[in-house]
């Protein structure tokens, strides 16, 4: 049974195609970096892989643990163990962070088969986590990411990461936009995170991030399709070099 | 507010009121008048004038005959005394030789009005890049480059000339936008009407020039019914201008046109005015009362329907450009600024009804009040059952010069389908006397530094406007504005 | 028994040529001769067909008795600490009641309205209401007074026997430098139909902060019409919130006239509707003075068939310079075949104002779905989250933790219900986090 496998993926919106048959295995532990041009698919990928309902998916299949991941609705995505870091977290006024990831927690558990949290032992659980992601407790009382910084947001997306015993996180551009320190406590967090057990997707369009966060692989996609992948030095080639060398070395 | 500055800006309260009217002679014409007052007899002799085929004449007199049953309007924000109907000419027209060809064959007294306004029309002269028809009072005086414009297929032409040549256009189509049950001046145009613009794009063709035209009021206690008709066929484009004026009188003058706008699949239609009717003098004396009912149909898929306005003149102006977005993916827009002085009232806005799907509107309202004027803007946007995920999006901001006058914001909103987004906004507020001052400080006087902030105020519609006019509008906004401040 | 329409009805009940009768009643009678129910051609009763009046046999007023058998107490407010006062069918009840000793309660037969000439005044319901009336309950609080607790009333209409009208007047008096906080809440009991009609007028002395709270949730409660009238003096502030979550037809006006410098009028509305119901709003803050501000915030949820009015107006007089005021309305429309029909309106006649208003209507937001979504929240529990959240930012504009507390779960259960979502989560408080 593989843990993550996407076999000719093929996606469009309004008609226009912008995933051409991608393939992709990946397996626990690993951690890969998406590299690739503007516009090239890869926050297309994220979209799809989690199930957000203005693509459509017109060829190829995603296997995930054993299960079509196509056929299941977002949330039960999610449920299954599949987080997506967004680019742009949504700020939603009047609910707060403790009841958004109580809500989201105990509707996992229940798909689970678990007893829900109580407020106690969730609040617990969130300070535990809090400290390791090295945020501050006075985030559980906010809305959700109402007037966060960029960096907030970020920090409030590993933050959920943490919660959710994520098994395969999607890091959408996470990096962009966020100075050093940042940066540092981003990948901080998903370093501490990373397991035997888990498996990672960095999307990212710098090779800065790499630094912080090791990859195992490097792939670029561009129009689509993924055409070179490599080993982390594959990262530095590109920002040293660029992606024009690529493309011309897929025609 | 400093005491010196606050001298200053009475200073220039006075000077604004006291900016005269630029466009308010009077040209001694010969002219010939249907008898004063309504009735059939006066209707028929209109269509006569005009040598009409029957299905007009049985048509207004119709009108006419509703008319008769229809109370004037009073739910709207203006004030005005009753008018009296049959204390007015309803055709007005200069009395030219002989029925002339071309424009070289125009009354050269004629000529020289429209040059004086700035509106050469003889050929060595005129504006290139637009397409004119000049309606003086009752009756088109003259269309220029209207040869070019026929070698492309389009069919631009006075009203009474299209009724000859184009019936069955016309028939098909007058009142299909507006119906003459409409509203009471709606009614009365269809009524009287005696001439108006008549454009026809046909299928696929982009209108090489702007299409223009430009009304002047000269006869006194005359109304002006113009009626305007633009057709754009499948996959066309026409961007059309329309500029007004009247001489100053005491009396105060009526004008009701109408205006009916089809826009079929693919098609776009951008429609500009830019309203200069003699406003009354700064005691409220006068004026024209402008009253008057635009509308536009996207018949079609993926159609669009701009209408920009800047509106500086008229006693009364009382109108709505509209849109209905029955065609799916149609676009309506709507883009004002309205300006009010002295006893100058104005009650506008637009409604836009959604009916096609994925319809989209947007709506951008810039009043400015000064003197002791009323300024209105009263809006709506309907959004129907069928039009799943219309969305609309209005700014209706008011900017207030004084301490007299009066900024109304009256949108209603009226939605029953579930997947509309529908988003309000609006503002009032005066100038910004930090602002003043900072421009002040840098040297700039009272005066100016308030157009510049008006024009940057008003720019998001003025952009809206082709380039000539948009220069126009602009020196035509600083001139209603001189040097208010409060 | 033949059944009579509604303005016919009224006109019967006119008493004939009595001595003694108030001015106000008389003009009233005459009123209620010569107008009949208000049309859609009213501007102010635009969308709003009231014909449906017509259909119920309504006992007036004095038709009912003054004490109802009825177990009051299960209508307090559960964890709200507060004072209670008991009105059935236009009366207090004052051996059910318990009220704070500062409070001066009375009921007076034939109390005019203030400003019973005022145009807003000349309606079909407020005369109705001056000329059947049977006791004005009139609360006063003396200067210088806090009340410790919210006092909660609960108007009783008693609908066992017969269609009933009750007509109720009050006047809230809250003198110089007091702090009061009023929650009304109407409910009916038995299973004919009720019809509410109401009139308030508040006095707001200098200085005094006034929370006042109106809870429309009593689902057997059929027609609801209430006027208030604020009168607020200087450096007072008024808050009210409007409720609604329940009842076929319900009609709000609330007016308040700012009549001096430094006032703060705070307007706050919810109104969720289901089924075929109504919920109308009608606001007018009347600025008449310099220097003060108003904020206005209401919003809707409608499901069903229902539909949502808000008419509100921000009204600036040419004395009223340096007036700040902000107006909001969002609806969320749950169904397609709902309709929500909102007009805010500005009119102004003073320069130096900032005032803006703003008026949205549409349906959930897709990308912050998605975001629950992807969190693993199912699609209905993610739509009833963002719906308490979109209400929640209203009733955070109160104080009182225990009556936001409430608020939130009623608003949770409504919710919840026309959502047809179960909900077992218990929610963290984050007051007290």
């Amino acid at each position: 049974m593989s843990f993550l496998k996407i076999n000719n993926l093929k996606a469009n919106i309004n008609d226009k195609e912008i995933l051409h048959g991608l393939n992709l295995e990946v397996n626990p532990g690993e951690i890969h970096a998406i590299m690739g041009p503007n516009g090239s698919g890869k926050s297309t990928l994220a979209s799809v892989l989690t199930g957000r309902e203005d693509f459509t998916v017109t060829d190829g299949n995603v296997e995930f643990l054993g299960k079509d991941l196509l056929e299941m609705p977002a949330e039960d995505r999610a449920k299954e163990g599949v987080f997506l870091a967004f680019q742009y977290p949504v700020e939603i006024p009047g609910v707060s962070n403790a009841n958004f990831l109580k809500a989201a927690v105990n509707e996992k558990r229940k798909y689970q088969g678990l007893e829900p949290m109580d407020a106690i032992d969730f609040l617990k659980l969130m300070r535990e986590k809090a400290k390791l992601i090295e945020i501050d407790p006075s985030f559980f009382v906010r809305s959700v990411n109402e007037g966060f910084s960029g960096g907030e947001k970020k920090r409030n997306e590993i933050f959920q990461m943490a919660m959710l015993e994520t098994k395969l996180a999607i890091l959408d551009e996470t990096d962009s936009g966020l100075d050093i320190d940042a940066l540092r406590i981003v990948a901080n967090g998903v370093n501490q995170l990373k397991s035997d057990n888990n498996a990672f997707i960095i999307i990212t369009h710098y090779q800065r991030l790499l630094n912080y966060i090791v990859p195992d692989f490097v792939h670029v996609l561009s129009n689509g399709k993924i055409v070179k992948s490599g080993g982390k030095e594959l990262a530095l080639e590109l920002e040293e070099k660029g992606y024009d060398w690529i493309k011309d070395g897929s025609k | 507010m400093s005491q010196e500055i606050k001298q200053n800006d009475d200073e220039l309260l006075e000077n604004l009121a006291n900016s005269e009217y630029k466009w308010g002679f009077f040209s001694d014409i010969e002219q010939e008048f249907a008898p004063k007052g309504l009735n059939e007899d006066v209707i028929r002799f209109i269509s006569n004038k005009k040598n009409e085929p029957e299905f007009m004449l049985k048509w207004r007199l119709k009108a006419f005959n509703f008319w008769l049953k229809m109370k004037d309007p009073s739910w709207s924000k203006v004030k005005f005394p009753p008018i009296d109907y049959q204390d007015s000419y309803y055709y007005a027209a200069p009395v030219q030789k002989n029925n002339p060809k071309s424009l070289d064959e125009v009354d050269p007294e004629i000529l020289k009005i429209y040059e004086k306004l700035g509106l050469p029309l003889n050929e060595q002269k005129r504006l290139q890049g637009v397409a004119i028809d000049a309606v003086l009072d009752s009756v088109s005086v003259g269309t220029t480059f209207k040869d070019e414009l026929a070698k492309v297929g389009i069919i631009f032409c006075p009203m009474s000339e299209a009724v000859q040549t184009h019936p069955e256009l016309v028939e098909k189509y007058l009142g299909s936008v507006v119906p003459y049950t409409d509203n009471f001046f709606a009614t009365l145009n269809s009524a009287v009407f005696s001439d108006g613009s008549f454009v026809y794009i046909p299928k696929g063709v982009r209108s090489p020039m702007e299409l223009s035209t430009y009304f002047r009021i000269n006869a006194a206690s005359a109304g002006q019914f113009e009626r305007t008709l633009i057709i754009a066929d499948e996959d066309s484009y026409v961007s059309y201008l329309e500029g007004c004026t009247a001489p100053q009188r005491d009396q105060n003058q009526l004008h009701a046109a109408v205006v009916e706008l089809v826009a079929h699949k693919n098609a776009e239609i951008k429609y500009s005015t830019v309203q200069n009717w003699y406003p009354g003098d700064k005691e409220g004396k006068g004026g024209v009362y402008n009253f008057v009912t635009k509308r536009g149909l996207c018949e079609g898929n993926n159609s669009k329907i701009s209408w920009t306005q800047v509106e500086t003149g008229s006693a009364i102006t009382w109108k709505y450009p509209s849109c209905v977005l029955k065609g799916d993916n149609s676009v309506g827009e709507f883009y004002s600024v309205a300006m009010t002085n002295n006893f100058q009232q104005a009650d506008t806005g637009t409604k836009m009804t959604h009916v096609g799907k994925n319809t989209k509107s947007r709506i951008v309202s810039k009043g400015i009040s000064a003197g002791r004027s009323d300024n209105s803007y009263r809006g709506l946007v309907k959004v129907n059952k069928t039009a799943d995920n219309a969305r609309n999006f209005s700014q209706c901001d008011s900017l207030l010069l004084g301490d007299k006058c009066g900024a109304h914001t009256f949108p209603y909103l009226e939605i029953q389908n579930s997947s509309a987004t529908v988003e309000h906004e609006a503002t009032t507020s005066k100038i910004s006397e930090d602002i003043v001052f900072y421009l002040n400080q840098r040297g700039i006087s009272t005066e100016d530094a308030v157009a510049l902030i008006v024009n940057g105020y008003a720019k998001e519609v003025l952009n809206q406007l082709p380039m000539e006019f948009a220069v126009e509008a602009q020196k035509l906004l600083s001139i209603s504005l001189e040097g208010s401040v409060g | 028994m033949e059944k009579v329409n509604f303005v016919d009805k009224v006109r019967q009940l006119i008493p004939n040529e009595e001595s003694n009768i108030p001015q106000f009643r008389l003009d009233a009678y005459n009123f209620l001769k010569d107008n009949s129910l208000p049309t859609l051609k009213n501007e102010s009763w635009k969308y709003i067909n009231l014909s449906f009046l017509n259909k119920y046999d309504f006992k007036f007023d004095q038709q009912f008795s003054d004490s109802i058998d009825c177990d009051c107490n299960k209508y307090a407010i559960n964890g709200l600490d507060s004072y209670h006062i008991y009105v059935l069918n236009g009366k207090i009840d004052f051996n059910k009641s318990d009220m704070p000793q500062e409070l001066e309660v009375e009921e007076i037969d034939n109390q005019r309205a203030f400003d019973s000439l005022d145009e807003h005044r000349q309606t079909y319901f407020t005369k109705l209401n001056d000329a059947f009336y049977k006791n004005c309950i009139s609360l006063k609080v003396s200067k210088n007074i806090v009340i410790d607790k919210p006092i909660h009333i609960i108007y009783i209409s008693d609908a066992n026997t017969n269609d009933c009208l009750i007509n109720t007047r009050r006047i809230f008096r809250f003198e110089n430098n007091t702090e009061v906080t009023i929650i009304e809440s109407f409910v009916t009991i038995g299973d004919s139909k009720s019809f509410y009609n109401g009139t308030a007028d508040i006095f707001v002395g200098e200085n005094s902060t006034i929370h006042h709270i109106k809870l429309q949730q009593d689902s057997n409660s059929d027609v609801i019409v209430d006027f208030i009238q604020a009168n607020q003096q200087k450096y007072s502030n008024y808050v009210n919130l409007t409720f609604t979550t329940a009842g076929n037809f319900v009609r709000n006006n609330l007016n308040s006239k700012l009549n001096d410098e430094n006032i703060e009028a705070h307007f706050l509305g919810v109104f969720i509707a289901d089924n075929n119901n109504l919920v109308d709003n009608r606001t007018l803050v009347d600025h008449l003075k310099p220097n003060c501000f108003s904020n206005e915030n209401y919003r809707g949820i409608l499901f069903d068939r229902s539909t949502g009015i808000f008419n509100g107006k921000i009204l600036v007089h040419p004395d009223a310079q340096k007036t700040n005021a902000y107006q909001s309305n969002k609806n969320i429309l749950a169904s397609n075949n709902a309709t929500i029909n909102t007009k805010p309106e500005l009119e102004i006649y003073a320069d130096d104002v900032k005032c803006s208003h703003g008026a949205t209507s549409g349906a959930l937001d897709k990308n912050s779905l998605f975001y629950l979504r992807a969190r693993g929240i199912d699609a209905i529990k993610a739509e009833s989250l963002l719906m308490n959240a979109f209400v929640a930012e209203v009733i955070d504009e109160l104080k009182n933790k225990q009556l936001k507390n409430y608020l939130h779960n009623i608003t949770r259960h409504k919710l919840n219900e026309d959502l047809k979502f179960i909900d077992n989560e218990d929610l963290i408080n984050i007051d007290e986090l």
